[in-house]
């Protein structure tokens, strides 16, 4: 019976394997399938049998402290460490870096296309157009790759650690000191991407066009900017304490 | 149905009574004990399994692989010389319990 296995296997989770527990498994096993063929035999169908099984197996720690046995506990676990304010300032460190990272390189994928009209406009300097569009989009990919690489290899060397109470304030006084330039980014990367209109309208060729795309790639860079050093920040402010970092 | 509160100081004496009729293995003693006692008595078999585990410690039962059940060895459980003093001991005692319970219960 695999559905019987399975939950003694369940019960018997935490506990360390030994002759002695690998013994009471089987003996409760063989118990438990009597039982099971016991109930069908009376009539039950195969679910009630499993249940009614299931309702009458009671519980293990009374197998356990009969056999001696003390089964691993949270408290018995080594408790993970904690983590420091240096740890999370070289985590913000990072986090600036990636949000850095992540603005120029979605700014350069606009701004590619920007280039390819730029050169475009002039028949002789076709090829320069999807080169440049080319190189810069490269660019603007392995800036976003490079980015998200080495915020990853941060965070995952801090994964053991656990989050504390001090350091839970501390992300909470940098997030609302940022609160301010994160305002001041954020109208500043809106604003841009408004105002990318204005050349659109007045200059009737295609560099207009490339003055609109121009102003809303550095938009879309001071807005990803704020925005992910912001969510470095509250990431570690809105961790509960003793939570692994994650 | 009786409460297992009830009933824990003797779960230890209701097995070794039943294993004094012969051997068995555990859902057998769990079966003749529901059925001895009209479906008013079940063990858990978690209950049952660390009973017997503490008897065998014990010295009271002598547990041995018998027939294959589902394709594996059954753990038979035999009642020793041991046991059957702790058994008899266990009678005495109910006897002095049940006077003392009754004395005071059916006043």
């Amino acid at each position: 019976m695999e559905s019987l296995q399975v939950y003694l296997d369940g019960l018997f989770k935490d506990v360390p394997p030994s002759a002695a527990v690998r013994q009471a498994k089987a003996d409760l096993l063989a118990a438990m399938e009597d039982h099971y063929h016991d109930a069908l035999a009376r009539g039950l169908s195969a679910s009630e049998a499993l249940g009614e099984v299931i309702s009458s197996v009671g519980s293990i720690d009374e197998v356990l402290a009969a056999l001696d046995v003390h089964p691993a506990t949270s408290e018995d676990a080594e408790a993970p460490e904690a983590l420091t304010a240096e740890d999370a300032q070289g985590y913000w460190q990072a986090t600036l870096r990636y949000a850095a990272g992540l603005g120029l390189g979605v700014a350069l994928c606009i701004a590619s296309v920007a280039l390819a009209v730029f050169f475009d406009r002039n028949p002789d300097t076709d090829a320069l157009s999807a080169i440049s569009f080319l190189l810069a989009v490269s660019g603007g990919v392995a800036s976003i790759i490079f980015a998200t690489t080495h915020r990853r290899r941060v965070a995952r060397g801090l994964r053991h650690f656990a989050v504390t109470p001090s350091i839970n304030r501390l992300a909470a006084r940098r997030l609302e000191a940022y609160q301010r330039p994160r305002m001041i980014g954020l109208v500043a990367g809106i604003t841009c991407c408004i105002c990318s209109i204005i050349p659109a309208i007045i200059i009737a060729d295609n560099l207009g066009a490339v003055l609109l795309l121009l102003m809303v790639a550095i938009g879309v860079f001071y807005m990803i900017y704020v925005q992910a050093i912001n969510n470095g920040y509250k990431r570690l402010a809105e961790a509960r304490p003793g939570q692994l970092f994650h | 149905m009786i409460s297992s509160d009830s009933m824990r100081g003797y779960n230890d004496a209701i097995i070794l009574a039943v294993l004094a009729r012969g051997d068995s293995y555990g859902f057998e003693i769990s079966k003749a004990i529901t059925a001895g006692t009209n479906d008013a008595y079940t063990l858990r078999e978690t209950t049952l399994y660390s009973t017997l585990t503490r008897l065998v410690k014990s010295g009271a039962l002598s547990a041995y692989a018998g027939e294959l059940s589902y394709g594996r060895p059954r753990t038979y459980y035999h009642l020793t010389a041991i046991g059957r003093t702790i058994l008899a001991a266990k009678k005495q005692e109910w006897h002095q319990v049940q006077g003392v319970v009754t004395h005071f219960l059916e006043e």
